[in-house]
């Protein structure tokens, strides 16, 4: 017969997360037949809730929870994180201002993606150009503006297997209040939130932003549609689209 | 960290217990997601944050947390509790994130890595929602003795492990241990009516 004094150092240490391996087997077996070992346990639970709660903790964005939310509506794939998510966002600004630098048709825009690897690589650092060249998970994806932003155009980098993208928009015209950029991918004739975004006052974007895991399907997902809709963001795109893949 | 974003309100902890959201969660229950997320978020980020210093890559870790909670819950409920459980392994996944971050700089600025500092207890300035039990739980913890509370501080605002703190205090695991008992106990039996 365990004595309650053990039985309350097991259920404090379980909670405090102090359990060795031997004892954690012990709690497992014992909590398994003793209601009130485990009324005890969610107890000093709810005790450390109410203590959590007056200790001065930050609140994450309130988008956060949806995007949390919505991506778990994704096909499950588990995300990994590759080491040179970091260097994306330099390229994707290398990239933009190589690409501003040779004009905006697409024509050109897409004869230049050609040079562009060479250029960027040129660009980077030896040894994180080496990295990207190393991954076959890289996707890269340029977009250009539709009828509603004409000179508007983009580059997208993404590390599928960190799900982590970087991506560059040159010439979108800032919104007003309570309207935001927002980029979906088609997949199976639906398509998937990816993220949302703002210009500044140049109609420049730079970000990086989490994927979802649909670019790590195959085929690899190639519509990328940018539109604009109400910050409170619809489960599908229903405004404009402004940029597209090409 | 912005004070301005700090707050100290008390989210209805409602009936369910952590385990079994958790195991509705693992049934494919989304719902059980989203309560855990509310019940947790805030304590995810903060030490996300703290250790990244960045809102960006705080929230892209809380974001990764909970969807490897949903999607491959590492979380074995016979180990510890999910609070606990939460704070380490965002702690953890965040110093990843710092070290990583560290080696780039180095190999392209020749930076020294910056350890962030890990700050003493305080409980924020008196805030809106001081109701009699959000008083009640304040004077619970300001009447623990302070080498208890101390070390369910490092615990569970900062996410250390046991051995971590152990280290960080120069106290024996053992004392670590036993103190950490001590303090949830009190807190418990001050706080059981409320905690009912």
């Amino acid at each position: 017969m365990t004595s309650q004094r053990k039985l309350d150092e097991l259920a404090t240490d379980y909670v405090a997360g102090n359990l060795s391996d031997a004892e954690a087997d012990e709690f497992a077996r014992l909590i398994a037949d003793n209601p009130e070992l485990q009324a005890e346990v969610n107890q000093l639970e709810k005790t450390v809730g109410l203590v959590l709660n007056e200790l001065p903790l930050l609140t994450p964005p309130p988008q956060l929870r949806e995007a949390v939310l919505a991506q778990i509506e994704s096909p499950i794939l588990q995300p990994q994180r590759s080491p040179w998510v970091w260097g994306l966002g330099a390229l994707a600004a290398v990239a933009t201002v190589i690409s501003l630098s040779l004009g905006l048709s697409n024509y050109r825009l897409r004869l230049a993606n050609q040079q562009l690897e060479q250029q960027l690589l040129a660009a980077m650092p030896a040894q994180q150009a080496q990295l990207i060249l190393q991954q076959p998970s890289t996707r890269f994806y340029d977009f250009e503006g539709t009828d509603r932003a004409a000179d508007a155009f983009g580059s997208m980098i993404v590390d599928t297997d960190g799900l982590r993208a970087a991506i560059a928009f040159r010439n979108l015209p800032p919104l007003p209040t309570g309207e935001t950029y927002a980029l979906w991918v088609r997949h199976e004739g639906q398509y998937i939130y990816c993220g949302e975004f703002q210009t500044g006052q140049d109609g420049a974007v730079f970000a990086t932003l989490p994927m979802p895991p649909v670019y790590q399907s195959r085929p690899w997902v190639t519509d990328v549609i940018v539109t604009v809709e109400p910050t409170q963001l619809p489960a599908q795109p229903t405004g404009s689209i402004i940029a597209e893949t090409i | 960290m912005p004070s301005a974003r700090l707050v100290s309100q008390s989210p209805d902890w409602g009936d369910d217990t952590d385990e079994a959201l958790f195991s509705s969660l693992k049934q494919g229950n989304k719902s059980a997601l989203a309560i855990l997320y509310d019940r947790y978020s805030r304590l995810v980020y903060t030490i996300a944050f703290r250790v990244l210093n960045n809102g960006p890559e705080a929230e892209d870790l809380t974001q990764e947390i909970f969807l490897n909670l949903w999607q491959k819950p590492a979380y074995n409920p016979t180990r510890s509790s999910l609070s606990r459980f939460l704070s380490t392994i965002t702690r953890n996944r965040a110093i990843d994130r710092v070290r990583s971050r560290s080696n780039r700089r180095r190999i392209l600025k020749g930076l020294t890595p910056q350890v962030p500092e890990v700050e003493t207890f305080s409980l924020p300035e008196a805030q809106a929602s001081q109701g009699e039990r959000s008083q009640r739980v304040r004077k619970a913890l300001q009447t623990l003795p302070e080498k208890q509370r101390e070390l369910l501080w490092l615990a569970f605002y900062h996410g250390f492990s046991q051995s971590e703190i152990a280290s960080h205090t120069n106290i024996p695991l053992g004392t670590v241990k036993s103190r950490m008992r001590q303090g949830l106990l009190k807190l418990k039996e001050a706080l059981q009516d409320l905690a009912d």
